[in-house]
């Protein structure tokens, strides 16, 4: 592609960060194909500030999928460098609002759903550990603080102690631990029951009542300082003394409360104003890690890639900078938002976990928001005589609703697949074609013909909804090419720029594959370039055969899989667009000032 | 691509929409993205001290419990998980107390005043809510004391 092209497409296609964050409020997206999963290309539909999208997942379910449209915008856009399409749909306020409101119930419903099966998961669990004599699962929460006196001092738990003793009577805590012990001690299950959540809830609730009575401070694992060790400023210490305040009330208010689940949010308050005091009294960030105890865990003979430590390296660079943004608002802002607060400490956690990858170390990844919640393993058990029968019962549940999600849940490539439960999904926020045809312009028919195909669903999209406008997000390198040659005009920058090995933009990465030539922005040569790619790709390949021995076949996989991935080409079609570990673009001639938080 | 090519393709990978996290690389992909997300209303001009510090957090927290409560007020759930659930739904937004939260409020009382539920739906909202106290309730139903 030359300059002009480039420059005539970027003008029909705003870079990210313009157009793209205009008020965008139903769009459905076309997000172009790339290597492995991402070969058939993607559908998704943005709603407000939320892209809504079912993805194919490793147990063979689709899953609705909920994302943060910046965060959406720079994995599929920036680091899996697929060009995005949108289609912007000419629907009343009150329409979108339909849209958005059946969207966000099919998420909240599938997550609370999956949310209820994993508590079944855990109830197999307990029953078995019952049978067998073997310890229990941990229960959540538990972990953030030590099980005993020790480890990280108790920053600010007399005052703490005082404040509800102050405010609900002296005998307080020892007479809700007395009727906390009696409720666990009397627990029992109906005959058939197999549901043990409420007597965890009520291990919680006491662990935080002995917490708060006993000062117990943070575990050591359950918190951290050495992200940022920026020091605190006079107005930070203010904000966390304030934060400290904040969690207090909170405590106070949960005390009050006779909700069954109340003790995890009790753990964590009591847990975060430990952190805040113990922050102040160091003069230094105090954090929880908000890690679950199942986030996946990726030792470093599981990467495939070498390059992976460096990308490590670069995405703690990023986490790191988005900390102190973070920090910089959160500390030093009036009031205390409990979601501002649980941003920095994910990021912190993220930055951490990243740092322990550029050094070779395992890391910890989650792709959802967490909230603190280490669990920990408890000697209590509750009263259960018939351990086996119910164990037996609990996983004929788990064993049920697995077939339940399978069955509603099952990827069928022509059938049930993004595009699919997608245009499902959006017909059935109205009431009947007509409604729908009223509000969107037309239906969608994901049945019909080829209308599984995420390029074809598209069109469909654009030719029978009434579209206000369509728009293109080039994918990563697009946009940096486009900078790069109107840097650098000239044929040389091209062809340099149309290699993968002589490129500036792009770093060859073993998980695109072997290839020499990017085919996404050529068409008339495409078979050529693709040819050369193939015959690039096998001779890495049998290269590999050589070195396997040595490098446990990593060239091998790279050679053939970018041999694979060049097929396509010689029919014209292109997948493979190459990846980023990190997207950076230059920033703007004026970056807008960032403005501190304002609250009411 | 045209839809034979993309057939082609298909046939040949035989895989869509795949999930990004199976590797390393593509799980960091997914943590960057989070951290981009989590970054972008603390540089944009929209703060405000709703959840997520954000107008938009709000409106989305406010959405995510209304259609909670709607859905699962028509359901024959056990004690105790309707509010259960709502708990989920505020972990997504990085709240665990959010019965102080306003929003969890504001969501309510809009639920109750868009007349979106029958005397049998508002009951079961009612006694759902009970654990959390009268006066909470009360809060929730937009009255100025606890009903007796």
């Amino acid at each position: 592609m030359n300059a002009a092209t480039t420059a005539l497409l970027l003008a029909f296609a705003p870079a990210r960060g313009e157009l793209a964050d205009a008020p965008a409020p139903l769009a459905f997206l076309h997000v172009e194909s790339n290597v492995d999963g991402a070969s058939g290309g993607h559908s998704a539909l943005r709603v407000g500030g939320f892209v809504y999208h079912f993805q194919h997942g490793d147990d063979g379910l689709l899953e609705l999928v909920r994302d943060d449209w910046t965060g959406f915008r720079y994995v599929y856009a920036g680091l899996e460098n697929r060009t995005l399409h949108l289609a912007h749909v000419d629907a009343a306020p009150a329409d979108v609002e339909r849209v958005a409101r059946r969207c966000a119930s099919a998420y909240v419903e599938e997550v609370t759903a999956l949310d209820r099966a994993a508590r079944r998961h855990l109830d197999a669990g307990w029953f078995d550990a019952l049978r067998d004599g073997r310890l229990a699962p941990p229960i959540r929460g538990l972990g953030l603080l030590a099980d005993a006196a020790g480890a990280l001092p108790a920053a600010g738990a007399g005052e703490l102690r005082t404040a509800v003793l102050a405010a609900f009577g002296a005998r307080f805590l020892a007479d809700e631990r007395a009727r906390s012990e009696q409720a666990i001690a009397g627990f029992a299950l109906a005959p058939a029951a197999t549901d043990l959540e409420p007597w965890r809830e009520q291990v919680a609730t006491d662990a935080a009542l002995r917490a708060l009575e006993e000062g117990r401070p943070l575990a050591a694992e359950a918190a951290f300082d050495d992200v940022d060790p920026a020091p605190l400023s006079a107005g930070e210490r203010a904000a966390l003394a304030r934060a400290r305040d904040a969690q207090t009330a909170t405590i106070l208010s949960l005390l009050r409360s006779a909700r069954c689940d109340r003790g995890f949010a009790l753990l964590v308050a009591i847990a975060r104003h430990r952190a805040a005091s113990l922050s102040l009294e160091r003069g230094r960030l105090v954090v929880l890690d908000p890690f679950p105890d199942d986030a996946p865990r990726f030792a470093p003979e599981r990467w495939l890639e070498p390059e992976s430590v460096a990308a490590q390296a670069r995405l703690a660079v990023r986490a790191l900078e988005a900390e102190r943004a973070i920090r910089r608002a959160v500390l030093s802002a009036e009031t205390f938002v409990e979601a501002d607060w649980n941003a920095l400490e994910d990021v912190s956690a993220r930055c951490r976990e990243a740092r322990r990858g550029a050094r070779g170390e395992p890391v910890r990844v989650r792709s959802l928001r967490m909230v603190p919640s280490r669990g920990r393993v408890v000697a209590a058990r509750p009263a259960v005589a018939d351990a086996a029968s119910r164990a037996a019962l609990a996983h004929a549940r788990v064993e049920r609703t697995r077939c339940e999600d399978e069955e509603r849940r099952a990827y069928r490539l022509l059938d049930r697949n993004c595009v699919t439960e997608l245009a499902r999904l959006v017909d059935s926020a109205f009431e009947d074609p007509a409604d729908e045809t009223r509000a969107l312009g037309g239906r969608l028919d994901p049945d019909r013909g080829l209308g599984f195909i995420p390029f074809v669903f598209q069109e469909r999209v654009v030719a029978r909804l009434r579209i206000a406008r369509e728009e293109t997000i080039l994918n990563h390198r697009l946009t940096m090419l486009a900078r790069v040659e109107a840097q650098e005009p000239g044929l040389l920058t091209s062809l340099r720029e149309a290699t993968a090995r002589a490129s500036t933009i792009y770093r060859p990465r073993a998980s695109d594959g072997d290839f020499l030539f990017f085919t996404d922005d050529v068409v008339g040569l495409r078979p050529l370039c693709g040819a050369a790619n193939l015959g690039w790709g096998v001779v890495c390949g049998l290269g590999g055969v050589v070195t396997a021995p040595f490098d446990g076949g990593r060239r091998l996989r790279a050679g053939f899989h970018g041999a694979f991935f060049s097929l396509p080409e010689l029919v014209f079609a292109n997948v493979r667009k190459g990846s980023f570990d990190s997207a950076e673009e230059p920033p703007p001639a004026e970056p807008p000032p960032a403005e501190p938080a304002t609250h009411e | 691509m045209n839809a034979s090519s993309s057939l082609f393709v298909l046939a040949l990978a035989g895989t869509g929409c795949g999930s990004i996290r199976g590797s390393i690389d593509s799980v960091s992909d997914s943590s960057a993205g989070v951290i981009e997300s989590l970054k972008s209303p603390f540089v944009a001009s929209s703060k405000s001290s709703g959840i997520g510090g954000t107008t938009e957090g709000s409106a989305n927290y406010q959405r995510d419990v209304h259609s909670y409560a709607l859905a699962r007020l028509v359901c024959d759930d056990e004690p105790g998980e309707f509010l259960r659930g709502m708990s989920r739904v505020a972990e997504l937004h990085g709240v665990s107390d959010w019965e102080d939260s306003p929003d969890t409020y504001a969501a309510l009382q809009g639920l109750v005043a868009a007349d979106e539920l029958d005397a049998a739906g508002v009951a079961r909202l009612r006694d759902g809510l009970a654990p959390l106290g009268p006066d909470k309730v009360a809060r929730a139903f937009g009255e100025t004391s606890p009903q007796r």
